[in-house]
């Protein structure tokens, strides 16, 4: 499945809120899914936007994997995130991604859009 | 006169559009009892695989596609590349596993993409075929015509003077004639239909065989060619054009063959590029095989293999210039275009709207689709994906009620558990 930026945004937010969120509240800081949903958002233009510079316009999964590590690092320098809880977050998100299509089959029609 | 029978839903070739097609609305709720399939093969597969065997691609070889292109699963979740995983490890063949589930993550660095045995997939559809009751929904024959009834219905006629009505047609009917080229002295055979004792033939006599073409179909026979002793491979490639896209963006190279793992860019199948195209995409091309770009270059070492412009004196020609791109080349769609004046796209495929539907025949309730190779979509129609995509595309046109995420889910386990619909 290759994703548009319409569908990135989308599946950002749903997984942002669906997956990482109930997270944060566990470990008591709900407060940085703002920051870190920015963060995200910001970068998924610069990943859209190196994306169609690849000759077959995809985003394999270890791609996925290196967008959220340097996140992770973003979100470590500016707020000094829990690294634990970042990796937990990091690891149900990328599965949280490829489980989604047994939920929302027309997405990968769609350029990953849930709507 | 006997009544002639009604259905709702008619799909007319049998093949991998057609199976798609089926798969889908059968998912989606739709009893067997509402759809016809009009084929001359009893297996969805039958003439890919002989496609496929002809070019040597055989059941242990490896496709084009990617893992999550799977024309017997909806949701493309498993892909063919997990669930080989699993079978490994199911065998206790703990390295073939882990392999495959590191090449799975890094595809396409390090181990190159993941595709699945042209073998995997034929089973695969074997298993969905049976759990879909596809065979109780099967006409044997062969579709002569398609007429349109002053209330919008369709009548098609089949084998030899067997008639069925349907409010819904679905056309995937596979491609039109081999091109053939004027022969030299030469012997010439069409990829595609390459048997054994032309094969041997050549192996025999020896001498210089020319491979007309830059697919799919050239790159596996040119390896096949280059295992033989005593022959020298020459590839006419007559252009060689820029490998830039409208992008800018660059299409790797190897001699004047074109490098792309899929048929399209892999964004162009549902991705960011669904809506683009460039004449450069969907031109043929090879895949970036290591083991082949290693093969050929040892075979130009040895003076065995060469790259040509212009035809030359050879003892056999094998023409892999694959089939007619036009719709005219298949006999049904030729007369459906000449009777409906149906309009065609550039490269002579029949229009459609957005849903692949052909307007010119469609009415407020009837419906008549096309999809597969010659369906006039742009973009990879003519693949797996393609299949599946069009299906999707004619399930909103349709009106037929979309799964909400529990009933997809609840769909999904009965496929894993492979429960009957
Ligand atoms: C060698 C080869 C390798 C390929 N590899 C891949 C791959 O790796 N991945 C991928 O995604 N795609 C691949 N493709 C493309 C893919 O298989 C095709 O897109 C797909 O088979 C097209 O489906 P179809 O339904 O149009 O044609 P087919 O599957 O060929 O089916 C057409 C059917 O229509 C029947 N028919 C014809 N005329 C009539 C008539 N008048 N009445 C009734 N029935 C009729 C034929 O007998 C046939 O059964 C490959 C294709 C080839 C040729």
């Amino acid at each position: 499945m290759t994703p548009t930026l319409a569908g990135r945004l989308e599946t950002r937010i749903v997984l942002s809120f669906f997956v990482a969120l109930p997270v944060l509240v566990f470990a008591g800081m709900a407060n940085i899914i703002f920051i870190m949903l920015a963060v995200g958002v910001a970068l998924d233009f610069v990943y859209n936007y190196l994306q169609y510079k690849r000759w077959d316009g995809d985003w394999p999964l270890v791609f996925s994997f290196i967008a959220g590590v340097t996140e992770g690092i973003i979100l470590w320098l500016i707020i000094d995130i829990r690294i634990p809880i970042y990796v937990l977050i990091l690891v149900l998100t990328l599965t949280a991604q490829v489980l989604l299509g047994v939920f929302f089959p027309y997405r990968r029609f769609k350029g990953g859009r849930i709507l | 006169m006997a009544k002639v029978r009604e259905v709702e839903y008619l799909s007319i070739g049998g093949g991998m559009g057609s199976f798609c097609w089926v798969d889908t609305l059968r998912i989606h709720g739709v009893s067997f009892k509402d759809i016809c399939v009009i084929s001359p093969n009893k297996k969805p597969y039958r003439q890919l695989k002989l496609y496929c065997d002809a070019i040597g691609l055989t059941k242990n070889q490896r496709l084009r596609s990617d893992s999550g292109s799977r024309p017997d699963n909806f949701w493309g979740f498993p892909g063919y590349g997990l669930s080989e995983a699993l079978d490994e490890l199911k065998n206790k063949k703990f390295t073939k596993a882990a392999k495959l589930l590191l090449q799975l993550f890094f595809e396409p660095f390090i181990f190159g993409y993941y595709s699945p045995a042209a073998g995997r997939v034929y089973k695969a559809l074997e298993r969905e075929a049976k759990r879909i009751d596809w065979e109780k929904s099967l006409i044997i024959g062969h579709a002569n015509n398609l007429t349109k009834f002053p209330d919008g219905r369709f009548k098609i006629t089949y084998s030899r003077d067997n008639s069925i009505i349907a409010r819904v047609v679905h056309l995937s009917l596979g491609h039109g004639k081999l091109r053939k080229i004027k022969s030299q002295k030469s012997k010439v055979k069409n990829a595609y239909e390459l048997d054994n004792e032309f094969l041997n033939k050549i192996k025999r006599k020896g001498g210089t065989v020319m491979v007309i073409g830059r697919g799919t179909a050239a790159q596996k026979i040119v390896e096949r060619l280059l295992d033989f002793k005593k022959i020298k491979v020459a590839s006419l490639h007559r252009e060689v054009e820029s490998p830039k896209d409208f992008r800018g963006v660059k299409q790797k190279r190897f001699l004047s063959w074109r490098l792309q793992q899929f048929n399209w860019p892999r964004a162009a199948f549902g991705g960011g590029l669904m809506h683009e195209s460039d004449s450069l995409w969907s031109l043929p091309s090879a895949t970036p095989d290591k083991n082949w770009i290693r093969k050929v270059k040892n075979a130009i070492k040895d003076g065995r293999y060469e790259i040509t412009k212009r035809p030359i004196k050879a003892n056999f020609t094998i023409d892999c210039s694959g089939f007619g791109e036009a719709a005219r080349t298949h006999e049904f769609y030729s007369k459906l275009i000449k009777k409906y004046n149906l309009p065609l796209t550039p490269n002579g495929s029949i229009r459609t709207g957005d849903a692949f539907e052909i307007e010119a025949l469609c009415s407020y309730k009837t419906r008549v689709f096309i999809s597969g190779a010659l369906s006039g979509f742009s973009g990879p129609a003519d693949s797996f994906f393609g299949a599946q995509f069009a299906s999707f595309k004619t399930l909103e046109n349709l009106n037929v009620k979309k799964m909400d995420f529990i009933e997809s889910f609840e769909a999904w386990c009965r496929w894993l558990t492979n429960k009957k619909i």
